[in-house]
């Protein structure tokens, strides 16, 4: 009986929790459905008539295409995402199975993953402007990739791990050769790491913020930018905000909801193993 | 395999990774002692520790300094101990978790930025919803963004978003205890408490030792949702905001460059010091 009401609590208080944790992003989510009246009016108004005239202004506006910060959004994070897992397999393959480079190697790799943004930012502005690639999709996609390639190997690394090592030597035996044995054994079996490595990259990018600020102007603009740009200096256009708001995050839960599994393994077989 | 052929797989990561640490370090090092300005920019001058010395004196840079660390101690003592008591409930709460679990992680998936953004709407005294409940449960009309309650505010902001970071490390690391121990305990007649301090706390240490260390760094570089909600304020600005205004609004790269090359120095040593606590304890387990 005492063990029933105990777990009735817990019930209760992780009621709590999804609701402080949700209840934010569904006002903002509400707020782009309702007019802008409705919007500011205190208290909150829960029981309205959907308008979906904020999404229909954000997709006309000639000063904000949409589509164009989606497509620069969705290409660099779609390419960083790719060269990632492109580069960090092989890595994490030597790595786990010939114990290339050592412990040392291994925490110097995870160490970089740890510096600010911040140290990077000055130093490759200037690197990239010498190129006259600021501003461009590419600058911002190899960024985004020395940001994501530290964990990225990390994960792969402790899925490759967990794999017995006599598979590789049973393969190599009938005559696979290591190209062979990676693509064909190894990528396939390590596949729920790969994806959860995937999953964690391209949200990385669409969500990042900083970088995106300093180094995009006109051509390589991301959505996580443009969102703020309808807070201009005498109003602040919140039913637009918001919409543009729901625009950018609903994909990113939606993404998280479907691969949850993976993630979850992923994350701690990165950070336990 | 051949040698070669090893080293070749790991060779693309390494000059990125490298690129992206050394090449920044020699570069701010140099900057650090250059009166490098957005109009002398072409013409560089040796400056000495004048950036340094200009540091020391600036107001704004100490109280980023004592905004920092407040920030970063309170949302780190906040996150771990909500995600731990969170992972704690969770990992007794079977019924239906596959339904509601992914409920528990939605605000670490959105941007900080948009964060920034739903927070800025929904905080303001006059027209924000959340601002009108913490009014009438509360309340407090004080305005929610400004002054010490508004630092606060920013403490909660991130707790918000990163407890479910914490919860999920903490989570995953107690799926992962073995359950015979527990039964063995309870057949000893260990009670609860001894259970949680003896058995449970030890083993997700590492774990949560991970999850706590990559907070901490995440903390120290935090930028996205403060900067939209306060544009680097006096009293709301950290480490990475202060060096993107004096770079790219106030056009000092030198004194950027200071900044940044102390907090490389002190972060590379705040890792080394974090690691060896997380291997230590690795393998003492």
């Amino acid at each position: 009986m005492n063990e029933v009401r105990k777990n009735g609590i817990s019930y209760v208080l992780i009621a709590i929790f999804i609701l402080i944790f949700n209840v934010p992003i569904l006002f903002t989510i509400l707020n782009s459905l309702k007019t802008n009246q409705q919007i500011i009016t205190q208290p909150p108004v829960w029981i309205f008539r959907p308008v979906m005239e904020h999404y229909e202004r954000i997709f006309n506006d000639a000063n904000f295409p949409v589509w164009f910060y989606l497509k620069n959004s969705l290409l660099v994070s779609v390419f960083s995402t790719v060269l990632t897992l492109l580069i960090a397999f092989p890595a994490a393959y030597t790595m786990a199975r010939h114990k290339t480079g050592g412990e040392r190697y291994e925490l110097w790799l995870l160490s970089t993953r740890m510096l600010p943004g911040a140290v990077f930012i000055i130093p490759t502005y200037v690197f990239f402007s010498y190129f006259d690639l600021v501003d461009s999709i590419l600058s911002l996609t190899l960024i985004f990739l020395s940001f994501n390639l530290p964990l990225a190997i990390w994960i792969i690394r402790g899925f490759i791990r967990e794999l017995p090592a006599e598979l590789d030597e049973a393969a190599a035996i009938d005559g696979a050769s290591t190209w062979k044995i990676m693509a064909r054994i190894l990528f396939p079996l390590t596949s729920p790491g790969l994806i959860a490595v995937a999953v964690l990259t391209f949200c990385a990018c669409w969500n990042e913020y900083f970088f995106s600020l300093v180094f995009t102007d006109l051509h390589a603009t991301t959505f996580t930018v443009a969102g703020q740009r309808f807070m201009t200096g005498h109003a602040i256009m919140w039913g637009e905000i918001s919409s543009a708001v729901t625009i950018s995050i609903v994909p990113v839960i939606v993404v998280a909801f479907i691969f949850q599994r993976y993630m979850v393994k992923g994350l701690s077989m990165g950070a336990v193993k | 395999m051949h040698k070669y052929a090893r080293i070749a797989m790991l060779l693309p990561a390494s000059i990125i990774l490298f690129g992206v640490t050394f090449y920044p370090f020699i570069f701010n090092l140099y900057y650090s002692f250059m009166d490098i300005k957005i109009y002398n920019y072409g013409d560089p001058k040796f400056h000495g520790l004048s950036n340094y010395a200009q540091l020391v004196q600036d107001v704004n840079f100490k109280s980023t300094i004592s905004f920092s660390i407040t920030y970063v101690a309170s949302c780190l003592v906040l996150e771990t101990l909500l995600g731990f008591a969170l992972a704690l409930l969770v990992n007794r709460c079977h019924a239906g978790r596959k339904f509601w679990f992914p409920f528990l992680l939605t605000p670490m998936m959105i941007a900080p930025a948009m964060v920034g953004i739903i927070y800025l709407g929904h905080l303001d005294s006059l027209t924000g919803s959340i601002a009108y409940y913490v009014k009438t449960i509360f309340g407090i009309s004080d305005s929610l963004l400004t002054g010490k309650l508004g630092q606060f505010v920013m403490i909660l902001i991130d707790t918000w978003q990163w407890t479910p970071f914490i919860f999920l490390l903490v989570y995953a690391g107690l799926q992962s205890l073995p359950n015979d121990v527990y039964e063995a305990a309870k057949i000893d007649g260990t009670n609860a408490w001894q259970m949680f301090w003896k058995i449970t706390f030890p083993l997700v240490r590492p774990a949560l030792a991970v999850a706590m260390i990559f907070r901490t760094l995440d903390l120290v570089r935090t930028f996205d949702q403060l900067y939209i909600i306060k544009g680097g304020a006096d009293g709301f600005s950290t480490l990475s905001i202060y060096i993107y205004q004096t770079a790219f609004q106030g056009g000092d790269f030198g004194k950027a460059s200071a900044v940044t090359l102390i907090l490389f120095v002190v972060l590379t040593w705040l890792i080394r010091f974090l690691f060896r606590i997380l291997m230590g304890r690795t393998q003492s387990v």
